[in-house]
């Protein structure tokens, strides 16, 4: 299957320009950035008072404080930081079906949200995984190393199985600032996903899971007898389509779905369910928003 | 035809066949599309659950389709005859092959000739699928059935005259549903017919003289002498002059010219005493006679004209008379202290006496006392009860000993190679041995007064067959044509062409069927039977009483539409039909 480009348009980049990446809880970034921090610095946000300190920014003393207590008090501010991202792509043999193919769509999501993270100062890492960390790309800062992410992005190609977990493990196995997950994947992982997304969870990550869905993977279209063959395993299943079946399929399809969401959400992550026929612009100015990852 | 009528390489092939079809139908579908899907986990769990029902269904459906097809075809090749409450296809066939059937026509054919051609003609018209139920009054057919047309026909074929019992309408066959039923008879020995039967007749009034009665007897006063006595039936319309000719063993045959009024008979005398010991065959010459089973005869001349026996007692009336009474017996009473062997007996029988040395003449010992010839005896037992008899040894032929009651006997001690044990007590010890020294002997370890034996019924008998035995005598019956039963279980029968006769043993019992007048020889060990056949039936003779009509010229054909298709055609189809419901549901995924 031929891979769409991601170039976007200059019209759609000055519109993520306008956005940024939202984390619902103070980030834990070691440079300064735009994103509110347990640090205290020299931020715009006041957050405390302290007694003066030989040595402290004289900057900050609370000069109205000293004349009605005549003490040295110092003002304490919310320092800002960056915000690590994580965009975790699936690029398994999973996601090269539909049209738009899954995976193109999800390498154009990541891409997006790249972009915005960097236009945002925020340091912004990519993992292209399938049964493991396939390749990645080191945290990167700033409008300049978009073509860089691009050209990872552009670079990586559908191969292997599924495995979360082994990717997760892999990839946070070595030491990594807490930060904000994305994953853009079908999660159609036989090993199951609550156990990988368990991985994520003790690291305290923050996670949104971008769950793409292509519309042939949801409603079929196919009849009649048929041998199903696995893209990822190769096992085949011979089967008589019915109606009736494809019904119990979709059920079991959406069913699928809602536990995936069900899931993050109990956990208090984000989780939006991206259909690849969906005009891609309006998911990601429209309904990552209302989710909450971008404001 | 049904689907056990074909041929076995026929069957053999059109299963072979029909497998080859099945096959190449089962390859003829179509492979089912393969399509590459992102993944199976969702398709894995929706086909799990549905399985878990539908399989079973789907299953069970297959199983009922093949359990279908393989009864139908089972049922089919048994070839089933379906009722049918209205008996339109089925026709009731009644051939009578008694013996006045073997009576030849002016045509020259037979009587069961014609019979059979009319049944031809009858079932010429029947529909293919019309069942015929073909019976015979002789019951050579033992279970009647209903058939297709061509196997009843085969039967038909293998149908002949039989001797040798009363011939009827079987049951089983009045009591068939079937749509037109038929008998085809002379109406001789089969009257009183049922009238829901058409009969066919094949009745045609001919010539015909033959022997009723023969017997070859010693003149009584005179036992030198035997005549023969002869009866001569004429069924004819027309008094007969025939020859009648007697032949027997060294002398010339005996010549009459016999005189038989129409519809009567004629007695005749005649005196054999001329010929030597051995059969003599009575025979009748004429010219248009319809029936030649009837035209000879056959009897037995004893060989031996006169028993001489020398009886030794010190006194028993009943002994003496009871020899005296037998056949040919020349008896002379001697007490014990008179005998001397002179080798002037043919037979002695010593009553409570042996002497010393064994006679040169066969003899019957009546609790004789001991003799270094005789084996040892015993001491005396009280009222020993017999256990057991040799029926079969030719001394006991026809007798029972079941009340048999000895109130005291002698009986023999130990067992040697040349004795033969006739009659056992519960004790195990021997009441009647036989054994050869010089000649045979017989010896009963009892006295006659000491026992019921000499009051008994067989009595006389047993007498007989020690003449018989000892003598020499062969042992004659007198046996009518048909089955004969022998009281034996194994035996070898040469039949009058000198060929082994085909016997089975049923029930203790050996039969063979006589198919022609002559003398018959049973070969046991020890023993040689001659039976001497002879139709000798009034009835059979008189081939000409009969009420019905003259042949029917022409028969009408039967007209019945019968079945389009056999059951098994039908039975086979609808396989067939199920088996392509088979094949088309399993292609499209319905079955397994």
């Amino acid at each position: 299957m031929s891979q769409q480009s991601i170039v976007f348009s200059e019209e759609f980049l000055r519109q993520l320009e306008h956005l940024a990446l939202a984390a619902s809880r103070p980030v834990a970034g070691h440079l300064r950035g735009q994103h509110r921090s347990r640090r205290t610095g020299s931020g715009m946000v006041f957050t405390d008072y302290r007694p003066y300190s030989p040595g402290d920014d004289t900057r900050n003393l609370d000069w109205g404080s000293y004349l009605r207590l005549d003490r040295l008090v110092l003002r304490l501010f919310e320092e800002e930081a960056d915000l690590p991202v994580y965009i975790f792509v699936d690029a398994s043999r999973s996601m090269d079906f539909g049209r738009p193919s899954k995976f193109d769509f999800a390498r154009r999501f990541s891409a997006a949200l790249a972009y915005i993270g960097l236009v945002n100062h925020d340091r912004v890492s990519m993992v292209a995984f399938a049964d493991g960390v396939m390749e990645e790309m080191p945290a990167r800062r700033g409008k300049n190393q978009v073509w860089r992410t691009l050209h990872f992005l552009e670079r990586i190609k559908p191969a292997g199985r599924t495995s979360l977990q082994s990717a997760f493990r892999s990839f946070f196995g070595g030491r990594r600032t807490r930060g904000l997950v994305i994953i853009a994947s079908d999660f159609l992982d036989r090993e199951g996903f609550e156990s990988s997304f368990q991985v994520i969870r003790q690291f305290r990550h923050e996670v949104f899971a971008v769950h793409v869905v292509s519309p042939e993977e949801l409603t079929p279209q196919f009849g009649d007898e048929l041998v199903l063959v696995d893209s990822e395993e190769g096992s085949a299943t011979e089967v008589r389509v019915t109606d009736d079946l494809l019904a119990s399929y979709r059920e079991a399809f959406l069913q699928y779905c809602g536990e995936i969401e069900g899931f993050c959400r109990s956990h208090g992550w984000g989780y939006v369910r991206a259909s690849t026929d969906a005009p891609f612009e309006q998911i990601l100015l429209r309904a990552l928003r209302e989710q909450g990852l971008l404001r | 035809m049904s689907g056990l009528g074909m041929f076995p390489l026929i069957v053999v092939a059109a299963a072979l066949g029909a497998g080859l079809l099945v096959f190449m139908l089962y390859l003829l579908r179509p492979p089912a599309r393969r399509l590459l899907i992102p993944s199976g986990l969702i398709w894995d769990r929706v086909l799990r659950a549905g399985r878990r029902s539908d399989d079973r269904l789907r299953w069970l459906l297959s199983l009922l389709l093949a359990a279908a097809i393989a009864a139908l075809i089972a049922v089919a090749a048994v070839g089933p005859a379906l009722p049918d409450a209205s008996g339109n296809d089925r026709v009731l066939v009644i051939v009578d092959n008694s013996p006045t059937m073997a009576t030849r026509t002016s045509g020259g054919d037979t009587r069961f000739d014609r019979a059979r051609q009319l049944v031809l003609e009858l079932l010429d018209g029947a529909g293919p699928g019309v069942r015929v139920m073909l019976a015979d009054t002789m019951r050579q057919i033992e279970i009647p059935a209903f058939e297709p047309r061509e196997a009843a026909l085969k039967r038909l074929r293998g149908l002949e005259v039989s001797f040798g019992q009363r011939p009827d309408i079987p049951a089983p066959a009045l009591a068939a549903a079937a749509g037109a039923r038929y008998v085809v008879t002379d109406g001789v020995q089969l009257r009183d017919l049922p009238a829901e039967l058409n009969v066919l007749s094949v009745f045609e009034p001919v010539e015909n003289v033959g022997i009723t009665a023969f017997a070859i007897e010693a003149v009584p006063g005179a036992p030198h002498r035997y005549e023969a006595f002869l009866e001569i039936g004429n069924a004819g319309s027309s008094p007969r002059d025939v020859t009648l000719t007697l032949a027997g063993v060294g002398a010339e045959r005996v010549e009459r010219e016999v005189a038989v009024p129409a519809r009567s008979s004629s007695r005749e005398l005649i005196d054999v005493s001329a010929f030597d010991g051995g059969p003599v065959r009575a025979s009748l010459m004429m010219s248009g006679d319809g029936l030649s089973v009837d035209d000879s005869a056959y009897g037995f001349l004893p060989m031996r004209r006169t028993v001489r026996t020398i009886l030794v007692t010190r006194s028993n009336p009943y002994l003496e008379k009871s020899l005296a009474a037998q056949p040919r017996m020349r008896l002379t009473v001697i007490p014990p202290d008179q005998y001397a062997d002179r080798g002037n007996a043919d037979l002695y029988v010593f009553d409570r006496y042996a002497p010393d040395a064994a006679p040169l003449a066969p003899a019957l010992l009546v609790r004789p006392g001991s003799a270094a010839w005789l084996p040892d005896q015993g001491a005396e037992i009280a009222e020993p009860a017999v256990a057991s008899w040799d029926g079969a040894h030719p001394l006991l032929e026809n007798i029972s000993l079941r009340d048999l009651y000895v109130e005291k006997a002698a009986p023999v001690r130990g067992q040697a190679d040349n004795l033969h044990t006739l009659v056992a007590s519960r004790g195990g010890t021997s009441l009647m041995v036989t054994g050869q020294s010089a000649r045979r002997w017989v010896s009963l370890a009892f006295a006659l007064e000491d026992s019921n034996f000499a009051l008994d019924a067989g009595f006389p008998v047993f007498l007989n067959n020690v003449i018989n035995w000892m003598v020499g005598e062969p042992d004659v019956r007198a046996e009518a044509l048909g089955m004969v039963y022998l009281p034996r279980t194994a035996a070898r029968v040469i039949g009058v062409d000198g060929a082994d006769v085909n016997t089975v043993s049923v029930a203790g019992e050996l039969r063979f069927r006589a198919v022609q007048p002559g003398i018959y020889t049973v070969v046991a060990p020890g023993a040689r039977t001659r039976i001497a056949v002879s139709l000798l039936d009034t009835y059979v003779t008189d081939v000409n009483a009969s009420s019905l009509p003259e042949t029917t010229a022409a028969v009408a054909q039967v007209s019945l539409p019968g079945r389009v298709l056999d059951p098994w055609v039908l039975l086979l189809s609808v396989a067939l039909l199920l088996l392509g419901i088979e094949w088309l549901t399993y292609n499209r995924r319905v079955t397994v």
